[in-house]
């Protein structure tokens, strides 16, 4: 039998968490870690709120609001209306606060709730990363200048406040990160159950996480091996425990997420191979990813390279410099950022490469958490840290020397941490740089008030008077048939969306085969949506369709949308 | 004038009467000489005759709710056991006692320790329990071990005097008289305990040597209102075979989660079957063990918080030895499973009593952790039976059953729930450091379809003949090495 005897590394360090155990005065304290996310919320609410006022919230996130608004609000409220698509936790998340719609409509009919999330989950993201740097005990003044680097990253800023997954895929990632860190440290198997359970939350947010889901429970069974003592045989199956306790829960959430879109939709992996899957959409738009990665190999590396280069230009500086520090102390903690991150960018830009990928900018965000956490284990400290100050004599006190380097020997932490935080921060002016450069941020390049944003704001005023109008026809409930995978922002605006058949219903396909049968009375399509079902289904509407009496087409004033109301009556 | 034989003769049948009706005479509801009171029988009576019909004139209807119900409540079971193994995760609720702490009380300050082993046909293993008893260190002076033997199980009773127990330990023959259950033998042994502190061994236990000053110094330093402390309970032969794996792997969970999870929530802790140590003096106050129960010491454990009195775990462990053959294995398990429903159903016999005296924590546990084990271990076969029709033959009667919701939630139970079961078996597992039972943690779900064959015995037995004390044979792991 193997006993295996954690690493003592940093025994001293935690603090935080040997005096959590003990009894602690019952006022509330002002930590660090919550003053961090109390001033990030803060700021992450304002970005959200200006996306929200700017009317430029992405499609995407809208459509995460309507895939969690169809489980109460729809004409067939059930959870499975959340869709199988799409990882269903950004959505599931919303639920709870749906409710609030009654109070503030613009939580739902804007999806504002949304981009309020997403500030949650970044403050989140950005405390934990904190609580990692605390725990790595880089010292104050770099805890301090790395969380900033880290919060004012434009990305992070960006992400924090405009409602996409990021927030929350970050958000777990980082728990993971801290689990792991605290496992490095403390050898608890508790902590690899809190690992395994954010890595297969993390998969329920963003299908990336397979990587890591892969990367982690090896790179733990390896450093159980290391650690390990005694006979190889115990050693071997300590190993193979403790990559089970990391790897079954995300085999689990991939698994019960197969398995359930297999028997509601008919579809191990409805992402991708769905008709309105990331596969589908990635061979529909092929054209143009293309015009701005390159069709080649060495086209598309030179492309991911500039954008994650972009977002944070010294981190591969970095992982060397925090590789060979974590090998010379022999510190593993500089295992938990790299096992859970890199495998994430890996992964994104394998997919870059083989052309089944968009190639956004976004894809590259692990990067950033990435480099400010490497620049943390790179001066991450073996023992309690003790105060360099004090330990320094004071200048022109006695001292054995004297120039430049007396004053590099003397001062060497002090070097080492403004180098560190340096090379850290230059990632903020340089990403904010990359981030107005249209070919590489495809999407956020838009977002500043300029052409992208006009144009999100004019579809949003469409979208609007398209509910407005059917609102005002004052239509039961099942009247209106349509493709909700297009008529997501439609459904959120309409101050009756039951009166919408829609494509989680589960009497959609009957009523899209019968629609007079089933008392519908008027068709709603898009004119661009490819794969709009009901559009699918009565292809002639395209034609004739506006021609009807009673029949009505909106146009937005770009021409980005396009949107008739058919009657059914017409159709014979 | 009585003479001397004659006093001892009557102080033995006075013992006796005590030990078999002591209970029924202090707290007659507390007993289970009878099954189920009368409202329960007619409770029982009147459930059967209106659900007769109506299963007739609705069966879907009936069957519809019956499954809803029994899916909520497989999920509660779950789900409590969860928040436990959470509970038990976030600090240490075992109570610890170093070497040196238990090692530092003056002998002359200790208390007698009455320790009693009821054994009954066991003529192979009690020479070995003796061993076992001089390995403890505790003053001899101090001890009172009472080996519990039956009057007529003469083999055991020679083979004791073979051994040659020391002074201190002294052969106490119950007189042979139904009902022929430990907690009889235990309750009759208690009536001579000098002790000012009592426990209980197996004939095969093999308690940690320092236990009994853990405990001494563990009851001090809690205060009176703790009465009993239950030790872990562990295998030495956890390695022999297949049954011995799921076994251990069973009371690592069980003694290192859910009771630390119980005392974390300060809910009732139903005992494990020995290496209870209790205050002589509140043990026979609350009447001691239920002599017609065949899980007594969870009933006691249940018993004791009734009475406002409070039980802690200590870390120390007695290795007993697992049961390493199936059919033995399946005895016992149904005796515990018949014991904890009987348990479940004596102290619901007053439920507006028994959730004022236990509180809602009480009554949770009660329900869900004493009456859900068992019915849940039973319903296992039965769902996983109607999966098994379903995705094979797919009947539309069994679809019909599930109304949604509740089909939903029988999913996530059948799958998460036995995942998440199976996976805090694997961090029980590495929480004991037994890496090489990660094989056995992963085919835990062959163990439960063993446990529902337990339960569905256990149910037909309690129909049957709920006081049958089911023999557990011991010793089967030296029958193996000497053939």
């Amino acid at each position: 039998m193997t006993r295996v005897a954690p690493v003592e590394v940093g025994a001293g360090i935690y603090r935080s968490s040997a005096t959590a155990a003990a009894p602690r005065p019952r006022r509330p304290r002002l930590t660090e870690g919550r003053v961090v996310f109390a001033l990030c919320l803060l700021s992450y609410t304002a970005v959200a709120l200006w996306f929200w006022r700017a009317a430029a919230i992405p499609v995407d996130a809208v459509s995460r609001v309507a895939n969690a608004y169809y489980v109460v609000f729809s004409r067939d409220p059930h959870l499975a209306a959340v869709g199988f698509v799409w990882s269903p936790l950004p959505s599931l998340v919303l639920i709870p606060a749906l409710p609030l719609k009654a109070v503030a409509p613009a939580l739902t009919r804007d999806a504002l709730v949304a981009v309020l999330s997403s500030a949650v989950f970044m403050a989140g993201t950005v405390a934990v990363c904190n609580d990692i740097l605390r725990r790595f005990g880089v010292g104050r003044a770099a805890t301090i200048g790395l969380t900033v680097a880290l919060a004012v990253h434009p990305m992070i800023l960006v992400y924090g406040g405009n409602g996409m997954s990021e927030g929350g895929f970050l958000f777990l990632l980082a728990v993971a990160i801290r689990a792991f860190v605290r496992w490095l440290v403390e050898g608890k198997a508790e902590r690899l159950v809190a690992v395994g359970v954010s890595l297969s939350l993390a998969y329920a947010t963003r299908y990336e996480a397979v990587a890591p889901a892969v990367a982690v429970p090896a790179v733990v069974a390896a450093a159980s091996w290391c650690r390990g003592r005694g006979r190889a045989t115990g050693r071997w199956s300590t190993a193979c425990t403790d990559a089970v306790l990391v790897a079954l829960p995300v085999v689990l959430s991939v698994a019960g997420w197969a398995l359930a879109s297999r028997v509601i939709v008919g579809q191990w992996l409805a992402t991708f191979s769905s008709e309105y899957g990331n596969s589908a959409q990635v061979a529909a738009a092929l054209r143009g990813i293309e015009a701005a990665t390159g069709d080649t190999l060495p086209a598309r590396l030179a492309y991911g390279l500039r954008q994650s280069l972009g977002l944070a230009p010294l981190a591969p500086l970095l992982l060397l410099l925090a590789a060979a520090v974590g090998i010379r102390r022999r510190d593993p903690r500089v295992l938990a950022p790299a096992a859970v991150l890199l495998p994430v960018l890996a992964f994104d830009n394998v997919a870059l490469l083989t052309g089944t990928s968009f190639g956004w900018l976004r894809f590259q965000i692990t990067v950033v958490p990435l480099a400010v956490l490497l620049g943390g284990a790179a001066l991450a400290r073996r023992a309690a840290p003790v105060p360099a100050a004090r330990a320094a004599p004071a200048p022109g006190g006695v001292g054995d020397g004297s120039g430049p380097m007396w004053w590099l020997r003397t001062h060497r932490r002090a070097v080492a941490t403004a180098a560190v935080i340096v090379a850290v921060a230059l990632a903020v002016p340089i990403a904010a740089v990359t981030l107005r450069t249209p070919r590489l941020a495809r999407e956020e390049s838009g977002w500043p008030p300029a052409a992208g944003a006009r144009r999100e704001a004019s579809l949003v005023r469409l979208n609007t008077r398209v509910a407005q109008e059917i609102d005002d026809l004052a239509l039961p409930d099942g009247a209106v048939l349509t493709d909700s995978a297009y008529s997501f922002a439609i459904i959120l605006a309409s101050r009756h969306p039951r009166q919408f058949v829609i494509t989680s219903d589960r009497d959609f396909r009957q009523t899209l085969r019968d629609p007079r049968g089933h008392q519908v009375r008027y068709l709603l399509v898009s004119a661009k949506g490819a794969a709009d079902a009901v559009r699918g289904a009565y292809q002639y509407v395209d034609f004739f369709g506006p021609g009807l009496p009673g029949a009505r087409v909106w146009t937005d004033e770009l021409g980005a949308g396009w949107w008739t109301l058919v009657p059914v009556e017409g159709l014979d | 004038m009585t003479t001397l034989d004659d006093a001892a003769v009557d102080r033995r049948a006075d013992a006796l009467a005590e030990s078999i009706d002591g209970l029924r005479n202090r707290w007659p509801r507390h007993c289970a000489q009878v099954v189920l009171s009368r409202a329960q029988r007619i409770g029982l009576a009147a459930v059967v005759v209106l659900s007769t019909p109506a299963l007739v004139c609705w069966t879907t209807l009936v069957l519809q709710v019956v499954i809803a119900a029994v899916t909520v409540l497989y999920a509660a079971v779950i789900a409590f056991r969860i928040v436990l193994i959470w509970a038990a995760g976030r600090h240490e609720h075992r109570i610890r006692v170093t070497d040196e702490e238990a090692r530092a009380v003056p002998d002359a300050e200790l208390p007698v320790y009455t320790v009693l082993v009821p054994a009954y046909r066991e003529p192979d293993v009690i020479g070995l329990l003796l061993e076992q008893l001089t390995a403890l260190e505790y003053p001899v002076s101090r001890l009172d071990i009472k080996l519990l033997l039956e009057a007529d199980d003469r083999e055991t009773i020679a083979a004791a005097r073979a051994a040659g127990p020391g002074p201190h330990v002294e052969i106490v023959l119950v007189p042979p008289a139904p009902p022929r259950t430990k907690p009889k033998a235990c309750n009759y042994g208690l009536q001579f305990a000098r002790g000012e502190l009592v426990t209980i061994y197996d004939a095969e236990d093999r308690p940690e040597p320092l236990q009994l000053r853990r405990a001494v110094v563990a009851l001090r330093r809690l205060g009176p209102s703790v009465v009993c402390l239950q030790a872990e309970l562990g295998y030495f032969n956890s390695g022999q075979n297949r049954i011995t794996r799921w076994f251990t792997i069973d009371y690592a969970t069980w003694f290192r989660s859910l009771l630390p999870g119980l005392a974390a929530l300060r809910m009732p802790i139903p005992l494990g079957g020995t290496s209870n140590h209790f205050r002589t003096e509140a043990l026979r106050e609350v009447g001691a063990w239920d002599p017609f129960n065949v899980t007594e010491d969870a009933d006691l454990g249940i018993r004791l918080a009734r009475l406002g009195h409070r039980v802690g775990v200590l870390d120390s462990v007695t290795l007993e030895e697992a049961n390493s053959d199936f059919i033995n294995w399946v005895k016992q398990r149904s005796r515990w499973y018949k014991g904890y429903l009987v348990t479940w159903l004596v102290h619901m016999r007053t439920p507006r009593t028994t959730a004022r005296q236990l509180g809602w924590r009480g009554l949770v546990c009660l329900n869900l952790f004493v009456g859900g084990t068992p019915v849940t271990a039973l319903l296992n076969i039965v769902f996983w039976g109607m999966t098994a029709v379903w995705f094979v033959a797919r009947p539309a009667a069994v679809e019909a059953l599930f109304l949604p919701p509740f089909y939903y939630l029988g999913m996530v139970c059948l799958v998460f729930g036995n995942a998440v079961v199976a996976y805090l078996n694997v961090l029980a597992v590495r929480r004991i450091d037994r890496p090489d039972l990660l094989g056995a943690a992963l085919l835990s779900p062959v163990y439960w379809a063993m446990m529902s064959v337990a339960a569905a015995k256990a149910v037909l037995q309690l129909v049957l003949d709920p006081s049958y004390w089911e023999k557990t044979t011991h010793g089967l792991h030296l029958a193996r090495r000497t053939p």
